[in-house]
């Protein structure tokens, strides 16, 4: 029985040793100043102040969450989407997931009565991207170290069982853990292939021309509009070429997209 | 009228007349993919009836270095009083294959008098080139690179001469450089080396598609010239600019079928004066790439539009100049559009004729939408470019265009829509999450740093091995075996005279004597398996004696325990020199019990 409570203990260890820390003074000024800014309808100074949280490497779906608001109240759509969508990736449930869910709908409307790209011969997100769209990088990653510690733990453990009823169950429970490592493992390294590999981004202009090369002056060879997702597959200097799910390319200026 | 001869023989003939033929035949069925072969076409026909079509044989795996077509033999024959005439005419390619394998020449073609006929496709094939070859039968050889001539000049029989339109042209102005090769001999090939580069220009290819030879005589010489590239120029800067030499490989004829000799031409290079653009009426801010003769138009997609629609305005450049290069002017200054507007970013489209001198037009459309409602106007605007004919700037202007906003755009949805007494909520965005306070999402970037990655991986497996290792060891030391106990009594032995030498320098021979006398006790029950304290000197020397001790040692061992017996009683009688010396002799002693061979021992062994 202590040899179970310990492998249950194990198996919670790395999630509550390592809990998300709260930011620094510096950061938590920050965004408590662009609150203000916000609930007094200074949205460029919210702007301002969630961006400067931002910048010093904070991941909050809160923080993405307040700045996609700002953007949205100041009339930047494809900003609003962006950061609606980086909060969903930080938190795919609970509440604040559901508010930005809620809102990213809010923006994608207010754009399709604007104008919507419609794109001929989309073609459907890949089957593994649609596996692992349910779960977040951080979530992933707490499940992993939990049940890899858990399962190396419940190894040391039985060193120190004797033979008998408890060893055999204690090994019964070490295959369920070691097929959810496996399990846990293989999503998890899907999930940072698909953040660090694949560069999705979305477009944040209202209106973005798509250029034949990396220069302005080159001719445009189609527009899009905020709120749509791309693929970056080329980098040129502070120009990037994108694909459009349907395959078709081109070139825009870097800062005209949020990478996810 | 190279390759064209007709002989026309006159023969008479006893025979009646032939038939029509048409067939094809190449001067080798098996080649190398060095050789080239000579595929010969000949058609006989009557010739008096008309031949009204002919197609050469087709083959995408051979390319066709030259081709004789349609060399013709007229034969004029009487038979029983009436005249006949037969033409053959004989078609002539030479073939080189593209790569090797069994390849197929397609049939030839001929319409005549309303009946159509084919040769026979004509299968040939083609290996690899066996070493030290020089030529093989029916092939002639044709072996890269061709050899360097040994009668051709580059500098007499064929150069490469390159010209500018104009020596002398403001920075922005077209200037146009052309390259032409003039051959004495006819060219089979030509191939660049070097295209030339135009650093500090913008270059627009003006190069025609199809180029033809003129007849050009030079120096009381006559040669062939063909343009080879022609590049209208926009220099970028003031000063003397250099377009670099057009470096080509040309290949002469030597006979109909064979590669003559090849050489390297080099052109001179361009240099080009390039003056700055007169200060002197220049607006502020005024670019350089807009130097040529332009227009300018501007118009809107309609004048009345509802609140939140957009309005599409286009703004047409068009002139003569680098197009491409163009700025056109900003429809604010502060760049997100006119007064009342907001607009986006433009679509540029292009269309450039490219001449010898460049013109064309640009198109931008901006889509632009009213930020209030009401009457709008896009005010007018000026283009200021640089005319190089004239001399001097001019300016291209646009009118103010007029646009009636019906409703306000900044109105929210929720009012725009529902009647006074009903409240209408449309969709809005939920509000801000203040409830919690700021936590960062470690997780998400966690294995993103490769130490953390490296050391949350490790970490499992290796506290496990550590774990393995420890309790291996724990368990092998606690076994009980003859090592074992003889290194827990050396242990016990040492710690216990280590102790007595303490008790030597505190002057306590007591507590020395004592442990003296535990150290050997302890000895004796680790070799022998059993506690000797109870047991009295005599006991405990019959006992040794009878375990295999030999009498010296067993009485050495008694007599050192009734030493130390006799010692703690009487303390005041042994000084520090002769407890050093006490413990000497232990120290000897246990050396003997551990050594002693005993019967025991030999059993074991």
């Amino acid at each position: 029985m202590k040899a179970v409570f310990f492998a249950v203990l194990l198996l919670a260890l790395p999630r509550a040793a390592a809990a998300d820390p709260l930011v620094g003074a510096a950061e938590d000024a920050s965004y408590r100043r662009g609150n203000e800014a916000y609930l007094r309808g200074d949205y460029p100074e919210a702007v301002l102040a969630y961006e400067q949280v931002v910048a010093l490497g904070i991941i909050s779906e809160e923080l993405f969450y307040n700045l996609g608001n700002a953007y949205y109240k100041q009339g930047a759509l494809g900003a609003a989407i962006y950061n609606y969508e980086r909060a969903l990736e930080v938190e795919r449930s609970g509440s604040a997931a559901d508010d930005a869910r809620y809102n990213l709908e809010a923006a994608r409307e207010v754009v399709r009565r604007r104008s919507e790209d419609r794109l001929v011969g989309a073609e459907t997100v890949p089957f593994w991207m649609r596996i692992i769209a349910p779960f977040s990088t951080g979530n992933l990653t707490w499940a992993f170290l939990s049940v890899y510690f858990a399962l190396f733990g419940l190894l040391i453990v039985l060193r120190f069982i004797s033979p008998g009823f408890l060893r055999v169950s204690l090994w019964v429970l070490f295959g369920f853990l070691a097929l959810a490592t496996g399990t846990v493992s293989t999503l998890l390294g899907t999930r940072l292939y698909l953040v660090t590999r694949v560069e999705r981004a979305i477009v944040l202009p209202d209106t973005l021309a798509v250029h034949e090369g990396p220069d302005a002056n080159y001719q445009t060879s189609f527009t899009v509009h905020a709120g749509l997702h791309v693929h970056i597959t080329e980098h040129d200097q502070d120009w990037v070429r994108v694909r459009l799910q349907n395959g078709l390319e081109g070139w825009v200026q870097a800062r005209a997209v949020g990478k996810l | 009228m190279r390759g064209l001869w007709i002989a026309m023989l006159i023969t008479l003939a006893s025979s009646s007349a032939l038939a029509n033929s048409f067939e094809a035949k190449v001067s080798a069925e098996n080649m190398t993919i060095a050789e080239t072969v000579q595929l010969t076409v000949t058609l006989e026909r009557d010739g008096n009836a008309a031949l009204e079509s002919f197609r050469p044989p087709v083959s995408p795996d051979f390319d066709v270095l030259r081709a004789v077509e349609g060399a013709q033999q007229l034969s004029w024959s009487i038979v029983n009083g009436k005249q006949t005439v037969r033409m053959v005419e004989e078609h002539v390619y030479l073939l080189r294959p593209k790569k090797k394998g069994v390849l197929v020449i397609g049939a030839a073609i001929a319409r005549l008098a309303g009946q159509e006929l084919k040769t026979k496709p004509i299968t040939v094939r083609v290996g690899g080139v066996p070493k030290n070859m020089i030529s093989s039968a029916g092939g002639s050889s044709l072996v890269e690179p061709v050899p360097p001539p040994a009668s051709m000049r580059a500098d007499v029989d064929v150069h490469v001469e390159a010209s500018a339109d104009r020596p002398r042209v403001f920075v922005g102005e077209q200037v146009n450089a052309a390259w032409r090769l003039w051959a004495a001999s006819d060219i089979l090939r030509y191939r660049s080396i070097d295209d030339p580069k135009t650093d500090g220009f913008w270059s627009e290819d003006l190069t025609p598609q199809q180029r033809a030879w003129e007849r050009q005589v030079s120096r009381g010489r006559e040669y062939q010239v063909m343009l080879l590239l022609q590049r209208g120029l926009f220099p970028l800067r003031p000063g003397k600019l250099t377009v670099t030499p057009l470096k080509a490989e040309i290949t002469t004829q030597r006979s109909m079928f064979e590669p003559g000799a090849s050489a390297i031409a080099s052109s001179d290079a361009i240099e080009i004066d390039v003056r700055p653009l007169p200060a002197e009426g220049r607006p502020a801010g005024f670019p350089a790439t807009n130097v040529g003769r332009f227009e300018m138009k501007a118009a809107v997609d309609r004048t009345h539009v509802a609140a939140g629609d957009a309005v599409t305005f286009k703004l047409t450049l068009s002139g003569t100049g680098n197009i491409h290069g163009i700025k056109p002017p900003k429809l604010s200054e502060k760049g997100d559009g006119p007064d009342g507007w907001r607009a986006y970013e433009p679509t540029v489209k292009e269309n450039i004729e490219r001449s010898a001198e460049i013109r064309g037009e640009k198109v931008l459309t901006y889509l632009m939408t009213p930020q209030r409602g009401g009457h709008l106007t896009i005010p007018a605007l000026e283009l200021p470019f640089f005319d190089p004919k004239l001399g001097r700037y001019e300016v291209a202007r646009t009118g103010v265009l007029e646009v009636e906003v019906e409703g306000d755009p900044k109105r929210g949805e929720a009012s725009a829509s529902g009647s006074a007494t009903e409240n209408v909520l449309s969709r809005q965005i939920r509000p801000l999450r203040t409830r919690s306070a700021l936590h960062t999402r470690l997780g998400e970037r966690l294995f993103e740093m490769p130490r953390v990655r490296l050391a949350l991986l490790l970490t499992p497996p290796l506290t496990w091995l550590l774990v393995l290792i420890v309790d291996g060891l724990r368990r092998r030391l606690q076994r009980d075996t003859l090592r074992s106990r003889r290194r827990r009594a050396r242990a016990s032995a040492r710690r216990r005279l280590k102790v007595a030498d303490y008790h030597i320098k505190a002057q306590r021979p007591p507590a020395f004597f004592a442990e003296c006398a535990r150290a050997i006790y302890e000895h004796l029950e680790f070799r022998l398996g059993q506690k000797f304290e109870s047991y009295t000197l005599d006991e405990l020397r019959a006992q040794l004696h009878k375990s295999g001790f030999s009498k010296e040692t067993a009485e050495a061992i008694a007599r050192e325990l009734e030493n130390c017996d006799f010692a703690r009683f009487a303390p005041s009688a042994s000084g520090p020199g002769e407890m050093r010396a006490a413990a000497r002799r232990v120290r000897t002693l246990l050396g003997f019990i551990e050594n002693e061979r005993l019967a025991g021992d030999k059993e074991a062994a």
